[in-house]
């Protein structure tokens, strides 16, 4: 009897549970208080959907989809650390004005058409295009050596477009303002950007998006497996018990799971 | 084995980095390099990459909580036989071992994860190296 109740329980929509889905202003309240990293990440997530929405307005227009959730993903990240919860007005009614004017203004600075080093970022885009282009004709990725011959450059550029192209494009959003020359730019020291440590949390923000996505597409009690593991720091014994299931079931469940996601995020 | 590839895999490098977001970049960048002498996909590299900024942003954000300026978190990897290894550990006190979304991306990315807590966190990842035929 317990057990039929636990598992009903464990097949209802379990987000509910989780810390991730907090009241958005008194995860805003606890973030004030405490700068809890996690916590700003929680409500980056959170937004994600006010993101993609926004975005599609603004799509058709001429540029790439993805760029758009970039740059608008770009205007939350401001919304979110310039929102003051005690000023009286709602979260939304901040971000959305902020998120549409980065927007709008990535349009704007698009027709000046001022690059940061063009050069890596043409590399980028062609190498992109290349691993998708070798992907197909080898069954496999290619190899950076296998890009380098390609692209007739070093494998050191290689690797350097490939991590760095897509700072210095978000960067650009920044410095369009006042533009300098590409040779200007070239001087910089890779290392000097500021801007890279954002954008790497951009990356693990886009990642953790990715994720919330697969764990949709995983069944219930695959999701809720996983979120007991990971979320909750639960051991399989535990897990087995909540859900009436044996640890070697649970053992195997988290694996498949995990294969699943795995195989989503590669996608 | 051939002589070169097995001279790689004696191969082995660590750093060392204060708790910083900014050094990240430079972590992967040097990551990036070493895999690619190990003749790794662009695809393998980029979850490695991804897996070990994870490891690392864990040590920066819970590792050293009760210090402004934060400790070390030190980057060792090498190969083994058909095994790329990164063991990424800090000797912080704060909350430990790395939970949530973090470790499930880093399992989700890697063959395998070990995690280890005990004075400070130390978080071993795998991840194998296809063999393939040479064109």
């Amino acid at each position: 009897m317990a057990k039929n109740r636990q598992r009903k329980k464990a097949s209802q929509k379990t987000h509910e549970e989780l810390p991730a889905w907090h009241d958005a202003e008194e995860l805003f309240m606890r973030y004030r208080e405490t700068k809890d990293p996690a916590l700003r990440e929680q409500l980056i997530l959170k937004h994600s959907d006010l993101v993609h929405s926004l975005a599609k307005r603004f799509s058709g227009k001429g540029e790439p989809y993805e760029d758009l959730v970039q740059v608008a993903w770009y205007g939350l990240i401001k919304a979110i650390d310039r929102y003051n919860p005690t000023m009286g007005s709602k979260f939304t009614s901040f971000a959305v004005p902020t998120i549409l004017g980065e927007l709008k203004r990535y349009f704007r600075d698009r027709s000046w058409d001022v690059h940061v080093p063009r050069r890596l970022q043409e590399l980028n885009q062609k190498a992109r295009h290349l691993i998708d282009e070798l992907s197909n004709k080898l069954g496999r990725p290619p190899t950076i050596k296998e890009l380098s011959q390609e692209l007739g450059v070093s494998e050191e550029t290689v690797i350097e477009a490939l991590e760095l192209a897509r700072y210095y494009d978000l960067k650009s959003l920044d410095e369009r303002a006042n533009p300098t020359s590409d040779e200007e730019q070239e001087k910089q020291s890779l290392y000097e950007s500021a801007i890279a440590d954002e954008l790497i949390e951009y990356e693990r923000l886009m990642l953790r998006y990715e994720i919330e996505q697969a764990m949709k597409l995983l069944d219930e009690r695959e999701r809720k497996i996983v979120e007991l593991t990971f979320y909750h720091g639960l051991p399989q014994t535990e897990i087995a018990k909540q859900l009436g299931i044996s640890q070697m079931h649970v053992s195997r469940l988290l694996r498949r799971a995990l294969e699943k996601l795995k195989k989503l995020l590669s996608e | 084995m051939t002589e070169e590839k097995k001279e790689m895999s004696d191969m082995r490098f660590e750093m060392t980095i204060p708790c910083e977001p900014k050094l990240l970049l430079v972590v992967r960048l040097a990551l990036a390099a070493f895999a690619a002498t190990m003749d790794m996909t662009v695809k393998a590299i980029e979850d490695i990459k991804r897996a070990v900024t994870e490891a690392c942003t864990n040590a920066i954000q819970h590792a050293y909580p009760n210090t402004r300026q934060g400790g070390m978190v030190h980057i060792a990897c090498w190969v083994e036989g058909s095994n790329f290894i990164v063991e990424v550990s800090d000797e912080g006190v704060g909350m430990s071992s790395p939970e949530g979304l973090g470790i499930m991306i880093m399992r989700a990315l890697m063959d395998e994860v070990e995690i280890k807590v005990d004075r400070g966190t130390k978080v071993r990842m795998v991840k194998r190296i296809e063999i393939r035929d040479e064109e």
